[in-house]
């Protein structure tokens, strides 16, 4: 019994020793945050604990980790990244290649800014990313430094501070990076990279039924499309219709080379107002037509993820398609010994030949603290990236594309693949997404009101009609 | 010193007593016997319920939860005008009436077949209900993404393969919108036939075999001995189920989100989807409190009608 009791006051004590332990090492953990100086940064709890690099004493390369740059006694900045950016391929296998690129930009970082160090939280979901910068940005805790999709910059143009001396040659960016990234004066991020979308042709195909010639119009896309779907067996012409954002982000490329507007200046819905109603309705007329005349099949409605797409090509069932510019060495190229002889990618067909726009997406650096001191390496963090050597060696192993035109010349890789060559032409009338929180709104009215023209349950000037009501209500709240 | 001695003893009996007598109070008091679960009940059920009716009364958005106005029935006057709206009720209101009944019907063979094999010592039966009873835990994603490789509208889909093999065509499972919301039914059936299985079979354990004899010797046939004897004495259990299964159907949306993502247009998508959608791909938290509140006001006027047809008016 009494050897009952001890047992028992033993481990009452142990617990409350180690209670006690653990109450003081959190209280120890506040105090060392507090006592950086770095105010005005917030974490969003982000993905655990650290175990620490060690001193500044050591080789950058040991300095580096999935979780830190730099060493432990430098001055922390906080990073929020997604999970491929990590310089550890163990961490991330299915970004491996990209560890690989990102590891020397991260290291030369660490050289040169040895008082200083970042602390890395990754973000593993997107669309929670997303929400929680903007929730952090409006209560004032938002990180240091931020990968941002240059989809949610113009939210950010209030809170983002400017990059304007790193940037260097202001020409030597495509035209739609400055109309995102310079609202006014000052840039505000630092565009790492980017994607378009382009039309996909067997060229086989289109060489005995087009004479080689890509269709470059939707009369010529119909015209080649219906000798295709009447002579071969497979589908001419297929693009997203399903349930997602590929299904307007990729479509929007006919509104937008006819001069259409979603949004003013204000974030306020536009695209049911004059011209801009004509040229949407005309998109989704086309989308009819796809149906009608027989080159799509009506199975577009499901298609909601690009490699779908591939498969369809893949298969010998598709002759052309609206892609995105990443499939030609994501998807066809490591399935196809021949991929080079037997795809090809052009612009986007549009409804009159002087006409041309595609989508483009990617991301940036965005610099978030206030804090002058920590504003420099932030800055020299963002820089790297702008670099054309980083930005050439990072978009060619993760299969994205620069967005300084330059690179395009310099690079070996990009000035000689055929593929980036035509992106890059592509890219000069490339065109970014809205970032005004309507967007959601108009790209999920836009993929229920395509669905519905698709399959012919809404004629498409119901369906535009009904779109744009449902958008204008959810404006006017 | 033994007087002082002993009163201190006599107050430290007080005390004991008091306090013995407190706890046997609180011993005998319902009110501290409920509280653990009231407390429970209180953070995790109504705490929740409230603050979805608070949200449904203001424009609340997830990218600044902090900054919003309280609107009140602004929001519910929107959702009631939208002609979208009312076709996705529409559509929540086949879905859950088919797969309901698909459910029950379904449940109910598969129960009445288990308990004839299990009754005869038949082999297979354990294996039966391991089989059937994995589709209902099976997450919904995950179910939503079988039945779309199975669906896939191509030669090369599994459905679509054997219908070729057999001579057909090629069938829209997905891309027509009645056949997308007949192929949502028909997996959402599959997924949770296994539920109604369980019930029934319990169900049909309560059933004594003395009243079946009884009737199988008065002549009663099959079907008689099941409408008069065994179907009368699985009300209640019935009623859970349908109760149960309605609410399960209603509050689907994570199968369909991987099935049919609610197209093609809006086809396939039910309230819950809706919600889904306003709260996370638009942050509309205003716009799906109010929708929560529509489907739990559903949810028990439904319960109701189960709860006065099924059971009666006096057991209500």
């Amino acid at each position: 019994m009494p050897c009952d009791s001890m047992r028992r006051r033993s481990v009452v004590k142990a617990l409350a020793a180690g209670g006690m332990l653990t109450v003081a090492g959190c209280v120890g953990g506040d105090d060392e945050e507090g006592g950086n100086g770095n105010g005005g940064n917030g974490g969003n709890g982000g993905n655990g604990g650290n175990g620490g690099n060690g001193g500044s004493d050591m080789d950058p390369s040991e300095l580096v980790t999935h979780q830190q740059f730099g060493s432990d006694d430098a001055t922390p900045l906080t990073f929020w990244a997604l999970p491929g950016s990590t310089p550890d391929p163990d961490e991330n296998p299915d970004s491996a290649v990209s560890s690989e690129a990102f590891r020397p930009i991260y290291e030369d970082w660490v050289e040169r800014n040895p008082d200083y160090r970042i602390d890395v939280q990754y973000q593993t979901d997107l669309e929670q990313m997303q929400t929680q910068l903007l929730q952090a940005t409006a209560q004032g805790n938002a990180p240091d430094l931020s990968e941002v999709d240059s989809f949610w910059i113009p939210n950010h143009w209030d809170n983002l501070q400017p990059v304007t001396e790193v940037i260097e040659d202001e020409d030597d960016w495509f035209p739609f990076v400055r109309d995102i990234v310079r609202p006014e004066d000052e840039w505000l991020a630092v565009w790492r990279n980017t994607d378009c979308r382009a039309l996909y042709y067997r060229t086989d195909v289109i060489d005995e039924y087009a004479d080689g010639e890509p269709p470059a119009t939707w009369d010529e896309l119909f015209e080649v499309g219906s000798e295709i779907a009447d002579n071969e067996d497979m589908q001419a012409f297929m693009y997203n219709g399903g349930r997602w954002e590929a299904t307007t982000f990729d479509n929007l490329a006919y509104f937008w080379a006819q001069g259409g507007e979603l949004v003013d200046d204000e974030g306020a819905p536009v695209l049911g107002e004059g011209d801009n109603y004509d040229a949407l309705l005309n998109v989704f007329e086309f989308f009819r037509d796809t149906i009608d005349e027989g080159i799509t099949p009506e199975r577009v409605v499901n298609i909601d993820d690009y490699i779908l797409l591939a498969e369809e090509a893949l298969s010998d069932n598709l002759a052309m398609f609206l892609g995105g510019s990443w499939q030609i060495n994501t998807d066809i190229r490591p399935e196809l010994d021949n991929a080079d002889e037997l795809w090809e990618v052009a612009p986007i067909p549009m409804p009159e030949a002087d006409m041309a726009a595609t989508g483009t997406g990617g991301w940036t650096y965005g610099m978030f603290t206030e804090d002058e001191n920590l504003q420099e390496p932030a800055l020299d963090f963002a820089g790297r990236f702008r670099d054309p050597e980083n930005m050439a060696t990072y978009c060619e192993v993760a299969g994205q594309l620069p967005t300084k035109p330059s690179v395009y010349e310099e690079s070996d890789y990009f000035a000689e693949d055929k593929y980036m060559q035509t992106y890059s032409d592509l890219l000069e009338n490339g065109v970014a997404r809205p970032g005004f929180p309507i967007y959601r709104t108009i790209s999920a009215e836009w993929q229920v009101a395509a669905g519905r023209v698709i399959t012919g349950d809404s004629a498409p000037q119901d369906a535009v009609d009904n779109m744009i009501n449902n958008i204008n209500s959810e404006y006017d709240g | 010193m033994a007087t002082e001695t002993d009163r201190r003893w006599t107050n430290v009996a007080a005390v004991r007593s008091r306090a013995s007598r407190w706890f046997s109070d609180i011993q005998e008091h319902p009110f501290f016997w409920i509280l653990p679960a009231a407390l429970f009940l209180g953070v995790f059920l109504l705490y929740p319920l409230v603050e979805a009716f608070r949200m449904s009364v203001t424009n609340m958005t997830l990218l600044d939860p902090t900054d919003y106005s309280y609107v009140w029935l602004d929001t519910y006057v929107r959702i009631f005008e939208s002609p979208d709206f009312w076709g996705m009720t529409r559509v929540t209101l086949i879905f859950v009436t088919a797969s309901v009944v698909l459910q029950l019907v379904g449940g109910m063979i598969l129960a009445q077949a288990i308990d004839y094999g299990v009754n005869r010592g038949l082999h297979g039966s354990i294996f039966t209900r391991i089989s059937v009873l994995s589709a209902w835990v099976i997450p919904g994603i995950v179910i939503g993404i079988v039945w779309k490789i199975m669906l896939i509208e191509t030669r090369y889909g599994v459905i679509n393969y054997i219908i070729l093999q057999l001579g057909g065509d090629v069938v829209s499972f997905l891309s027509d919108g009645q056949m997308a919301l007949l192929s949502t039914i028909v997996a959402n059936t599959w997924r949770g036939t296994a539920f109604s299985m369980i019930m029934l079979y319990a169900g049909l354990q309560q059933v004594p075999d003395q009243l079946k004899d009884a009737a199988r010797i008065d002549g009663a046939s099959p079907w008689q001995r099941f409408r008069h004897v065994t179907l009368p004495l699985l009300k209640p259990v019935l009623f859970i189920n349908i109760v149960l299964i309605t609410i399960y159907t209603i509050n689907t949306f994570d199968m369909i989100l991987a099935l049919t993502g609610g197209g093609p247009g809006r086809a396939t998508e039910v309230l819950a989807l809706y919600m889904y959608f306003e709260a996370f791909e638009r942050f509309n938290l205003g716009t799906a409190g109010a929708i929560a509140v529509v489907m739990l006001v559903v949810n028990v006027f439904m319960t109701m009608i189960y709860i006065k047809y099924l059971l009666g008016e006096d057991e209500f």
